[in-house]
């Protein structure tokens, strides 16, 4: 299918719309004939909403033609189907799930996204209740990655990338509680924004692992995922975590650097020499940030590697408590994969429990000092490109371990305290092979320093998202 | 170094905890709940590794987000 209208940029979508070049309806018919075709191929969407589309596109017509201009005017997107959508139930990956009750009302980022013109076209393949890095899942099938459809989408958040890298839509959101936004960012080749723990409020998402949770945007390019960021800050009640601060409005700059931001490698645990691509990504990215005049240093952030112990200990005993009751009732409707790590986990000692938290607190004092030397930091988002649906292992260090558990190896430690934390794909090589990201990090609230950063990147050509090669581009 | 967690035996932790907690176990997934508690307990020697200042402990143990 060749269109000539592709979805790789929200921004010049909304901007056709809102003068009048588009309507929403033509930009919603295209979504959804994408869909149908591609759909078949990658398995991104679990569900599609077609009715509810159709009446949200007709009332942005209507607004556009009564003299209203809209951020996001026609813009499709999807979401990561933990998310509640009203009327629809809210299966978290899980079959378990599909005898709930619908959802009375919709989760409160949807909300934001629809009132500045957005359209819900579709809810999106993830891992079960969001514990897994892979995209492999038992009840709704594997989510492909559209850059080689024998590879693993990434997940947990695996329609949320595979649905961009397709060419479906331009903007996605996701969940994020130990990698689930960057793992697919980095392995479908999409930018992948996961804030600071508190910005985004959760309201009327599913949970997986309260003290680590975060929602956040995927999208192609920087403009717009800063778009989409802007559009869904906010204080929500409905979120104990959500923190009651200011929004705050990320402008992105064009002119060259503004501020004088401090860049970092991160090394020691990070340091990718063992990954060959991963290196390549993050050589590539230093390369261009001195160039562009960056003061750029290396630094430790001291205790990382406890960090993610903490965050693997927290993740397997909150989770498990939180599905407790169907673990001893419906232990047979669980997919094998994620059931005997939530075993597990209902089983670990209170000591390690607060040993992980108390841990996680004296790290996230640590990288507070850190922050004190430097803004951004850099680190590799995953140690390989995407493996094959199916691998089970690979080389961590020497060691063979699990693909399941590791390929979030570098991004737990960043999730573990909350930092923010911008996932951009990096250009290696010839467009057609599959791609990797890289982290760029900053201190609690300032999503603004990743943003500034992967646009400078982005301007340069270092970083950039396309739609697969098999895709309507 | 502080690590009481040591001697952790995954196999019989499960066999005398699971049905104290009453968690069912089969005995088919045993295998692979054990190889997760395993994984578990890897990290937390890693957690009993470091060394932090006691006052932690004082603390509720959630997480609570920096410069709020």
């Amino acid at each position: 299918m060749s269109t000539g209208q592709n979805f790789s940029s929200a921004s010049r979508i909304a901007e056709q719309v809102n003068g009048g070049q588009l309507s929403a309806k033509s930009v919603l018919d295209l979504c959804l004939a994408k869909v149908t075709q591609y759909n078949k191929k990658v398995n991104a969407f679990t569900a599609v909403f077609e009715q509810r589309a159709q009446k949200q596109a007709k009332r942005i017509d209507k607004a556009i033609a009564a003299g209203k201009q809209l951020p996001l005017a026609g813009v499709p997107f999807a979401v990561k189907n933990l998310f509640d959508v009203h009327d629809e139930i809210t299966i978290a990956g899980s079959k378990i799930n599909r005898s709930n009750q619908p959802a009375h009302e919709d989760a409160i980022l949807i909300t934001r996204l629809e009132s500045r013109g957005a359209i819900l076209v579709g809810a999106l393949n993830m891992g079960e209740y969001a514990y897994d890095f892979t995209g492999e899942n038992a009840h709704y099938g594997v989510c492909r990655n559209p850059w080689n459809i024998e590879h693993m989408s990434g997940g947990s958040s695996s329609g949320s990338g595979a649905a961009l890298a397709a060419g479906m839509v331009p903007i996605t959101l996701g969940s994020d509680t130990n990698g689930s936004i960057r793992v697919p960012s980095s392995l479908c080749g999409t930018f992948g924004l996961k804030p600071t723990y508190g910005r985004l409020p959760r309201s009327g998402s599913y949970p997986f692992c309260d003290s680590l949770d975060h929602l956040g945007p995927m999208a192609h390019n920087v403009e717009d995922l800063t778009l989409a960021y802007n559009s869904m800050q906010g204080f929500d009640s409905g979120d104990h975590a959500c923190v009651n601060r200011a929004k705050e409005i990320v402008s992105l700059t064009t002119s060259r650097r503004q501020s004088k931001l401090r860049v970092a490698l991160a090394a020691d645990y990070f340091d990718a020499s063992p990954f060959p691509d991963a290196k390549q990504a993050i050589d590539q990215v230093l390369v261009a940030l001195r160039a562009l005049d960056y003061p750029t240093s290396s630094i430790t952030l001291p205790l990382a590697e406890a960090g993610r112990s903490a965050a693997f200990i927290i993740t397997n005993v909150e989770s498990a408590a939180f599905h407790r009751a169907r673990l001893i009732a419906q232990a047979d409707q669980f997919d094998p994969a994620t059931r005997d790590r939530f075993l597990a986990g209902c089983l670990l000692p209170a000591a390690w429990y607060t040993r992980a938290q108390a841990v996680r607190q004296a790290y996230a004092r640590a990288a507070q000092g850190v922050f004190e030397q430097v803004d951004v930091i850099i680190a590799p988002a995953t140690p390989y490109r995407a493996p094959r649906i199916g691998q089970q292992s690979m080389n961590l260090a020497g060691r063979e371990v699990g693909v399941r558990a590791n390929l979030g190896y570098f991004t737990q430690p960043i999730s573990c305290i909350g930092l923010p934390v911008v996932c951009a794909p990096i250009k290696l090589d010839a467009n057609e092979n599959l791609p990797i990201g890289v982290q760029i990090i900053a201190a609690p609230w300032r999503e603004a320093d990743c943003l500034q950063i992967a646009h400078e990147l982005q301007t340069t050509g270092i970083a950039g998202s396309d739609i697969a090669p098999d895709f309507d581009r | 170094m502080n690590n009481p967690s040591s001697k952790f035996d995954a196999g019989l932790w499960l066999s005398n905890n699971a049905p104290q907690l009453g968690i069912p176990i089969p005995p088919e997934q045993e295998k692979m709940v054990v190889a997760n508690l395993e994984l578990a307990h890897a990290m937390a020697e890693i957690l009993f590794a470091v060394d932090i200042e006691e006052d932690l402990f004082a603390l509720a143990p959630t997480f609570t987000p920096l410069n709020t």
